[in-house]
């Protein structure tokens, strides 16, 4: 108990620290001490909400949120939060949950763990060498215009189809619920890059957009799978948040590049590590699961 | 101890008011029925004690008594997988199901399984293990393979103190009185578990009796568990609303504007 409250803290700081929701590295944490990966995945959701509610409202005091694109991004993610707990479902009955799980991880963490290494390595040179950072790219706020259902974004300053929003929205549903991620650190790019969201309110709108679909995944995990663990949700919440605020003065005193270059190193050793597991021999390649009970106890 | 005392004194008394029969007979009482445990459960023994009664008509048995008590946890679907490399990982590629296997297993004796009757006999009632029932319906793509996964069930719930044999775990008191400490593991099932308690003597049951007890959560833990399983969509909800509170009062007590 006292275990996952520090383990909280510990991820609740990281994010404060990073600016990012911590379920990536949360879930894994929790799996590796030994907590089924359901319970961990569902139990890990309503920890990323109570997290991410506490930066929307701070974002949303500062009106740095854009609700219209929180809706349309909703649209898809309601869709990809329900399909990934079905498929969650689906896959836990079928006995691939955790290799499902396991692979998605080393997948995604040696990936984005990988370019995060890459880029602040580059960025640190560049400073060493007395270059100026390079200045981000002049700003084309009209993407993907060609698409139907056009719309107008004022806060976040873009003209856009609906359909590529929905589609991030989605794929970000789809992979928290099944991955226990809020996927702040898929969706911030995500908005940037290939939305050109102004980046005024991009971590605002991301933080609204977690919460919400956050939440839809621990009402679905709840009444799907049986899998949340209140208890535990509870333990890293209170970790976390508290952790959170620590994390977020420490960051002040660090530079971003050898930030973000920790970050990375961090990642991508959770992501090996999912790896080595993967590889290696089991102890007994046998393993029993209880399905279901003859008679409701 | 004092309730043990008397359960044993009861049990004397009620001895010469039985009907005479020829066979023996049994009577047996549980020091409790019903094991409230927490989450900080650390595994417990319920007490089985029993009195064998003969008359003067029964036939004297130069083997002496035998006795198996069986205790079997409530059933359930169990899948035993198993895991072979592909592609370099390791993936869960065949499985068995096996229906209506009992959650825990013990068998209490005063002699191994082996040595109490012959293989038909413990098959036929379970004696031991090895002999628990485990019906697989599907057999999958190679149906040859099956006696290994009922091993590997047996064999992985045996290494979690789940299946258990002691051949020492009834103690003849006198040569008509008995007592069985049945094991309550810390991982133990919640539900309704089952005692059958045999009387044998070289190799044949003389008679048999049964009885039961419950294990179920109590406290907060219970009623968490309780509410998951019953009211989804509700605890659901809760949790929703736990969050929301958790981050609003973080908001609250860290604002820094």
């Amino acid at each position: 108990m006292l275990l996952i409250l520090g383990m909280g803290l510990a991820i609740g700081f990281i994010s404060g620290m990073f600016g990012v929701g911590g379920g990536f590295l949360l879930t894994p944490l929790l799996i590796f001490i030994g907590i089924p990966p359901a319970i961990a995945v569902a139990s890990v959701s309503g920890q990323i909400a109570a997290s991410s509610l506490s930066g929307t409202l701070s974002y949303w005091r500062k009106n740095a949120v854009d609700p219209k694109l929180v809706g349309v991004l909703l649209i898809g993610s309601a869709v990809g939060t329900a399909t990934g707990v079905a498929a969650f479902a689906y896959l836990r009955r079928e006995g691939q949950l955790d290799l499902f799980i396991a692979l998605s991880y080393v997948t995604l963490l040696s990936g984005i763990g990988l370019l995060m290494v890459i880029e602040s390595g580059r960025a640190i040179a560049r400073s060493r060498s007395g270059e100026p950072p390079k200045l981000p790219p002049a700003r084309d706020r009209r993407v993907g215009t060609g698409l139907p259902f056009v719309m107008h974004f004022p806060r976040s300053r873009i003209t856009v189809s609906a359909l590529p929003i929905i589609a991030i929205g989605l794929g970000i549903g789809f992979l928290g619920s099944i991955m226990g991620i809020g996927g702040g650190f898929l969706l911030v790019p995500a908005l940037v890059y290939l939305l050109r969201v102004s980046t005024a309110v991009v971590i605002g709108t991301s933080s609204l957009q977690t919460l919400v679909t956050m939440l839809m995944a621990v009402v679905f995990h709840a009444v799907t799978n049986g899998s949340v663990d209140v208890v535990l949700a509870l333990l890293l919440m209170i970790g976390g948040v508290v952790g959170a605020q620590f994390g977020a003065r420490t960051s002040l005193a660090m530079k971003g590049e050898e930030l973000r270059l920790l970050l990375g190193l961090v990642v991508l050793a959770v992501g090996m590590r999912f790896l080595i597991d993967l590889v290696v021999r089991p102890d007994d390649p046998f393993s029993n699961t209880v399905m279901e009970w003859a008679v409701r106890v | 101890m004092t309730r043990l005392l008397l359960v044993v004194a009861a049990l004397l008394a009620a001895l010469p008011a039985l009907s005479p029969a020829r066979a023996e007979t049994m009577i047996t009482s549980l020091s409790t029925h019903r094991l409230q445990i927490t989450s900080n459960f650390t595994g417990s023994e319920i007490v089985l004690f029993g009195a064998i009664e003969r008359d003067a008509q029964t036939i004297s048995r130069p083997g002496g008594y035998d006795m198996a008590v069986i205790v079997r946890g409530p059933r359930a679907l169990m899948v035993t997988r198993q895991k072979t490399r592909v592609f370099g990982i390791w993936v869960n590629t065949d499985a068995r199901e096996f229906v209506e296997v009992p959650s825990f297993y013990a068998l209490l004796s005063n002699k191994p399984a082996a040595d109490l009757a012959d293989i038909e006999l413990r098959a036929r009632q379970q004696i031991g293990v090895d002999s628990i029932t485990a019906i697989t319906p599907r057999l999958g793509t190679n149906p040859g393979a099956t006696p290994t996964f009922r091993e590997a069930l047996l064999r992985i719930n045996r290494a979690k103190g789940l299946y258990r044999e002691n051949p020492t775990g009834v103690t003849f008191l006198t040569p008509n009185l008995f007592r069985a400490n049945i094991p309550v593991v810390p991982n133990t099932p919640v539900g309704s578990f089952d005692v059958d308690i045999f009387l044998m003597s070289g190799g044949v049951i003389l008679a048999r009796e049964s009885t039961n007890f419950e294990v179920t959560k109590t406290g907060f833990e219970a009623f968490v568990a309780n509410a998951a399983r019953d009211n989804g969509v509700l605890y659901g909800l809760a949790a929703a609303m736990l969050a929301l509170f958790t981050g609003w009062a973080a908001s609250v007590v860290f604002r820094r504007d």
